[in-house]
This record gives C-alpha cells, sequence and structure tokens, in this order.
C-alpha cells in the first residue's frame, strides 16, 4: 500500500463513510453515487491499495442488501458503466478489474457474510465475464491463454460443483494446454460421481500432453482411481503400481498404495493385496488407514488372529499421524494454480497502471484521491 | 456492451458441461451385492443400467440360473441365498429395445475363519418390547428358541445381569466440534459411571484418525482420562474405526457389545462398509448407533471417494449391521438428548434376556443359521441377533 503517512489515520474512515451506502432499495438507488463509490474503490485498487477489495465487499454489501433482484441489477449496471468507461479507453484493464472481483468472490467464499451467496454469485459472474470479455476482444492467443489462468483461478475457489465445472470447463476451452483447468474439470466430474467423463477429461488430457504424467502425477492417480471405480481394475493397477512404488509425493504414493491395495483385494487376488499393503507400510509405517486396510485383508482370508495384531499397532500411531491424503484428494490442490498466479498476479500489476489513467478523473471522490499517493 | 454481456450470458448458460464422452450403447453393472462378500439370506440383488438406449428388461443369475427379471428402474429384486457358507457367482443382462444387451458379473466368497471359538454354546442377548415399553418380567418358560427352524432347550437364563464388554467410539470430527463433542464425552461418561465392576470397555475416540484410546478395561478412572477432552478435527471415518472396534471385541468372550456415536457422512474410510458388515458378522457383538443427524444428511451427499449410489449402500449396509446385530439406531436430534442416549442404551443392555442353548443344528460347517426367538405372550416383539455362522 502507497500511502502518504501524513494523512493514514483518516484514510480508512473515508473510505468506510465513502462506499458504504445505508440500506438500499432499488427505487431508491442514484446511479450516479453507485457509479462514483465503485469508481473511487477501482481507484484504490489502481493504486495498488489492498484495501479496495474490503472496500468492494463494504459497498457491495450494502447495496445488495434486500431480495429485490433489480437493486442487484441496478449495482451490477452502474459497475458495468464504470467499467465500459475504463475498458473502452483500454481493454487490458479488464485483467485487474476482473482480480479485484475474483478476490471479493475469494473472501466471501472463504468468510460468509451477511447476503453472501448474492454478492459472491456478483462477484463470480462479473469476474468471469470480465476474462471472457478479455479474451473475446484482445482475441491474441496470450490473452486466451491468461482468460484461462483467470477463470481457471475463479473455479479454483468455487464451492459450488456445477458452478465450478462450468468455470473449469471455460477455462480449459480458452486454453486446451491449461492442465490444472483440466484436472479441476476431472475432479469436479470425479466428485459429482461422474467418473466417465472425469476418465474421458483425463485420457484426453494425457492424449493432448504427454507430458502430464510428469507434470501432474495427481492425474494419473485420479484417472487410476475412476478406472477402479468403472470396474476397469487391470488399467487401474498398471497406472497405480508405479505410483505406490516411486511415489512422486508421499499422498500420491499412500493413496496409490490403498487404491492398489484395494483393487488387489476386489480382484480376490489377497496375497498381492497383502504384498502391496505390507510394501507400503514400510514406506508410510504410521499409516492408519493402511494399518487397517492390511488387517481387513488378512481378515478376509481367514487369518483372523494375524489382523488382531496387526490392528493392535493402531493405539501406537494415535493420532500423530498427519495423514491429509484423502482430505487432500477430496478437494481441488491450490498448488495447481501457483502456475496460474504467477501468470496473473504479474500481468494484473502490470495494467494497474493503465487502469488509473482510464479512471474518469471528474468522477472519482477527490477526497479519496487526496489520500492515496499518486 | 450489452449485446456483449448477452452473448457471454449464453455462452455460460449454454457452452458448457459438453466435455462428457458419448455413452456406450447399453451398460450394466451389479451394484449389489458387493464382490467377495459372503452372502447370506434374504438378499438384495440389484443393477445400474447405463446408456442412450432404452431398457426393455434386466435379468439376474445366479450360479448360471435365472433368479428373476425386472422390466423398469429400479433394477433390483429380493432373493434368498439361504444358509450355506460358499462362494456364489451372480450375472445380470440388461437387454436393449434395439436388440443389443450388456452383462456383468461378480462373485462372492464365503466367510473365512482360522480359527475356532467355543461357540457350541449360542448366547442370544434379547430385548422384549410392548408399546415400545420394556417388558421386564418374563421367565424362562415364557421364551422359544428356534435354531434354523429347530425349536431349541435354553440351558441357561439371564436378565442382563452378564458383564459385557464394551467398545464406546465415539465420533470426534470437525463437525462435532464445540457442544456437541461436550454433550458426547458426557454421555459416554455417564455410561462409564454405569458400569458395574464386572464390566469392562474401551474409549475410541476418531476422526480420520484414532484421536485418543484405552485399552479394554474396568477401571473408570482410566476411561475418564480420555473422556475429559478433545480437540475435535478431521473428518470422519466410520467404517474404519467401526471395524476396529469389532475386531478389538472379536476375542472377547461373553457380551460384547460396540455404540457407536456419529453425525454425519464418511468420507474418509479405506475400508468399505462391506467389510464392517462381514466383520460384525463374525464378531456377533451388538451393535448401537446414535445417529446425531436431522435426517437430512443421509443419503444425501457425494464426494471424490462414493458417488450417490455408493453413498446410499454404505448406510443401508451400516443400517444391516445394527439391524442384524441385534442392536438398534438411537436417532438424536438434538445435542442436548445425547447423555439421555447412552444412559438409555446402558439401561436396556441391562434389561435384556441372556438365553443359551446348544445348537442341536450345530455342524461346524460355516454355514449361516437363522435364529428367532418367540415370546409366549401377546403384542409383544423381540429384538435380537438374526444369527451366527457356525463354525
Amino acid at each position: 500500500m502507497v500511502v502518504h503517512r501524513s494523512r493514514t489515520h483518516w484514510v480508512p474512515f473515508l473510505a468506510l463513510f465513502s462506499f458504504c451506502l445505508p440500506a438500499a432499495r432499488a427505487a431508491d438507488l442514484d446511479p450516479a453515487v453507485l457509479e462514483g463509490s465503485y469508481r473511487a474503490i477501482l481507484g484504490l485498487w489502481a493504486q495498488s491499495d489492498p484495501r479496495a477489495v474490503d472496500e468492494l465487499i463494504k459497498f457491495e454489501s450494502s447495496v445488495i442488501s434486500d431480495l429485490d433482484p433489480r437493486t442487484r441489477e441496478s449495482l451490477h449496471k452502474a459497475e458495468q458503466r464504470v467499467i465500459s468507461e475504463a475498458a473502452g479507453v483500454d481493454l487490458e484493464v479488464l485483467v485487474p478489474l476482473s482480480i479485484l472481483h475474483q478476490e471479493a468472490y475469494r473472501h466471501y467464499t472463504i468468510h460468509g457474510g451477511t447476503g453472501a451467496a448474492q454478492v459472491a454469485t456478483h462477484d463470480r459472474t462479473l469476474a468471469l465475464d470480465l476474462a471472457l470479455l478479455y479474451k473475446k476482444h484482445v482475441d491474441t492467443p496470450a490473452a486466451s491463454v491468461l482468460a484461462s489462468h483467470l477463470i481457471g483461478r475463479l473455479a479454483s475457489v468455487s464451492s459450488d460443483l456445477f458452478q465450478a465445472a462450468k468455470l473449469f470447463q471455460l477455462a480449459s476451452e480458452a486454453d486446451p494446454k491449461n492442465g490444472a483447468a483440466q484436472l479441476g474439470l476431472a475432479t469436479v466430474f470425479e466428485k459429482s460421481g461422474n467418473y466417465v467423463d472425469a476418465v474421458d477429461v483425463l485420457q484426453r488430457m494425457r492424449a493432448n500432453d504427454p507430458a502430464t504424467p510428469a507434470k501432474y502425477p495427481e492425474a494419473t492417480l485420479r484417472l487410476a482411481i475412476c478406472l477402479a471405480r468403472l470396474d476397469r481394475g487391470t488399467e487401474a493397477t498398471k497406472l497405480l503400481a508405479p505410483l505406490a512404488q516411486a511415489p512422486p509425493s508421499p499422498w500420491i504414493g499412500l493413496l496409490a498404495a490403498e487404491e492398489l491395495g484395494r483393487v488387489e483385494q476386489e480382484a480376490r487376488h489377497p496375497e498381492r493385496a497383502e504384498k502391496v499393503l505390507r510394501a507400503a507400510l514400510e514406506r508410510y509405517p504410521g499409516s492408519a488407514r493402511l494399518t487397517l486396510q492390511l488387517a481387513s485383508a488378512l481378515d478376509a482370508r481367514g487369518a483372523q488372529q494375524e489382523a488382531r495384531t496387526v490392528l493392535d499397532r493402531l493405539a501406537e500411531i494415535g493420532a500423530d499421524a498427519q495423514d491429509d491424503s484423502r482430505y487432500r484428494y477430496n478437494r481441488f490442490s491450490q498448488e495447481l494454480f501457483d502456475d496460474a498466479d504467477r501468470v496473473v498476479e504479474p500481468a494484473g500489476r502490470q495494467r494497474l497502471a493503465l487502469l488509473a489513467s482510464s479512471l474518469s478523473p471528474a468522477a472519482a471522490l477527490p477526497a479519496a484521491q487526496e489520500g492515496v499517493a499518486r | 456492451m450489452n449485446r456483449r454481456r448477452r452473448a457471454l450470458f449464453l455462452l455460460g448458460m449454454f457452452g458448457l458441461l459438453g466435455a462428457g464422452a458419448a455413452q456406450a450403447a447399453l451398460q450394466v453393472k451389479i451394484t449389489s451385492p458387493e464382490p467377495g462378500q459372503p452372502v447370506f439370506g434374504a438378499t438384495e440383488l440389484s443393477a445400474q443400467v447405463a446408456g442412450n438406449e432404452a431398457v426393455t428388461k434386466v435379468e439376474f443369475f445366479v450360479g448360471g440360473r435365472s433368479v428373476g427379471t425386472v422390466a423398469a428402474p429400479p433394477y433390483k429384486l429380493s432373493w434368498n441365498a439361504g444358509d450355506q457358507n460358499v462362494a456364489r457367482e451372480f450375472r445380470v443382462v440388461a437387454y436393449g429395445a434395439s436388440g443389443s444387451s450388456a452383462s456383468d458379473a461378480l462373485a462372492t466368497e464365503p466367510v473365512q475363519i482360522d480359527e475356532r471359538l467355543d461357540l457350541e454354546l449360542q448366547q442370544l442377548y434379547a430385548t422384549v418390547l410392548r408399546d415400545r415399553q420394556r417388558v421386564l418380567n418374563l421367565d424362562p418358560s415364557d421364551f422359544r428358541v428356534f435354531d434354523n427352524g429347530q425349536e431349541q432347550e435354553l440351558v441357561a437364563f439371564d436378565r442382563g445381569e452378564l458383564p459385557l464388554s464394551a467398545i464406546l467410539l465415539l465420533d470426534s470430527s470437525e463437525s462435532m466440534r464445540g457442544e456437541r463433542i461436550d454433550a458426547a464425552l458426557k454421555g459416554a461418561r455417564a455410561f462409564v459411571a454405569g458400569m458395574r465392576p464386572e464390566d469392562q470397555a474401551s474409549v475410541l475416540l476418531f476422526s480420520d484418525r484414532l484421536m485418543a484410546s484405552t485399552p479394554l478395561t474396568s477401571d473408570q478412572a482410566v476411561l475418564n482420562q480420555v473422556l475429559t477432552k478433545v480437540d475435535a478435527a478431521g473428518g470422519s471415518a466410520v467404517n474404519d474405526y467401526l471395524f476396529a472396534g469389532l475386531k478389538l471385541l472379536e476375542s472377547h468372550q461373553g457380551r460384547r457389545v460396540v455404540v457407536l456415536l456419529s453425525d454425519g457422512a464418511d468420507i474418509h474410510s479405506v475400508l468399505p462398509m462391506s467389510e464392517v458388515l462381514r466383520e460384525a458378522r463374525v464378531s456377533q457383538a451388538l451393535i448401537y448407533w446414535i445417529a446425531l443427524d436431522d435426517g437430512s444428511k443421509r443419503k444425501s451427499f457425494t464426494s471424490a471417494w462414493r458417488n450417490w449410489e455408493a453413498n446410499d449402500r454404505e448406510f443401508d449396509q451400516l443400517e444391516k449391521a445394527v439391524d442384524e446385530s441385534g442392536g438398534r439406531i438411537v436417532r438424536i436430534a438434538k445435542t442436548a438428548d445425547l447423555a439421555s442416549a447412552f444412559g438409555g442404551i446402558l439401561q436396556e443392555l441391562r434389561e435384556q434376556y441372556a438365553l443359551s442353548y446348544y445348537s442341536t443344528t450345530n455342524k461346524n460347517d460355516g454355514r449361516w443359521h437363522k435364529v428367532e426367538v418367540r415370546v409366549k405372550a401377546s403384542g409383544v416383539r423381540v429384538r435380537t441377533r438374526d444369527g451366527y455362522i457356525d463354525y
């Protein structure tokens, strides 16, 4: 945040009173006030002022305070007018604007808040539309890649599976080489129990980019697990065995071993299952799940006493076993979107100066600008 | 701008979710029974059919013989597997309107046992109810016990005074945080306080890992040590720790009880419920499930681990394990009712009738024996376990 030190004491108060409106009704909303407040927030954002996100949240929450759809529409139109003005000067400003609304959306998905569902939907829609507009009107390969990363990041924080699928799909279409988006899409299909489509996406991903197994070992794990659920155990085993024997990361290796053990057990190869599980337990001696699984495998082949001996170890393992592998598997890996962050964040920063110059100075709140260094 | 936005919205609305692969003409999958699992008695056979073709019928086969045909979804029927502890082959064929067909097959396994306990003396624990009130004044002469249809002679009769070995299995996952876990601990402490000197128990606090545990002991101080406070966190692995609890009891003689408290969906277990069900049959423990929910969580979720149908089956099998064991599900809508739920279970155990007999039908052949208890009184209902494996 770049702020004149001498004025920092009054800037937050000013911002609070400037942008947070009293509870509004559609009929009462003055478009000029809405546009002015929004423009001032964009002014903060253009100055890299981190308060911009909080101010946007306060502003939009205060406007969308009733269930009247016309209220949301009024806000939408006011913001559109400001965005149109700025984008009319330079389309590149759509990138930092999309990021701003994405940040507000991310905030709502994590923290919730009053009217969170409505405001979150509003910000998600706007962030997406701005990214798509950017792709469509700039229309260069680089713009498509950037838009794809913008949308992929947005999808990765979506708490709604249907919306996440929609966003990952759009991100994949914008840039078919966006592996994170495709893996995200496959994850959504898998979480929805749609293993057929998950397999389709993951197999296409591997076909399009032979480096997929090396770049995204998680994709191989997911493909194997989905194949196993579709009773394609032989194919699954071929993918799981290398992951279990030479794990690219501990959590993937652990899950690969668990699933391989299960596939072998379901295929009525208890000796193979036992071998896999014992080998995995040497690698992960603190795994409660592998311990339980081995006990179950022994139990299933009639070795009840040996199973009990194996289970005796559970108490030793206890709560210290910090195994988050299944938790990780059940959600989008945020690390997948590190690449997107590396692309999106500098791209947004680079365009802030354009945003600053594209905002109409006459309409911005002069007091707010006085408090922010230029 | 408006036109562009509209176009984008249309793109958003209509251009999505087209990634699905074209479905094959007809696909069928057996969803029940589960492969590799033992099958006894009334057994649901079910199949799922997918594809872009109308289905005219689905036919089920066991050991190569047709056992029934279903013309419309849901494609399921009930078939009596009998009492033989043997491997079986199941096959299903779905027929499409165009004349095409698809099939699926699986095999189930017999229960494997490597040790023989002295189980010729069969002990049944029966709860007798009239108008939902327990009936407490019955004598041995009021009971008739049937083993595989043959009436048996009672050699011992008790009224709940028999010592018990109990596993208290408390879900301590994130969703239990706050007043729920406090109430659960309080309820479990009440259970422990009600134990008699000859009773023993073990406490297992679990989430997606074992948070704390005690050995099986009569020492209430040891048990209470882990029932004071727990930092509820993580997901819930009900299957895994129910299996572990049942295994812990397996080698103990006498009345064995598992009291499971869980409030929600299991997305963290590595073991399927079918394996727990198998263990429940072998262990012969009474299972009480205190289900902390408002009824809305059941059958209403999917995860990366199981789809809707698979989760439904998990719930069904958990309910089946409880029912077969002679225990029951205690549904709790309010946290405040938790303590009384534990107390109610202990009281029920104290008011059970213990019926012992030497079966005249035993052959140690690994077969499933169906058990029935009748009471010579009108308007009463008896709850006890469904049967046992003769090994």
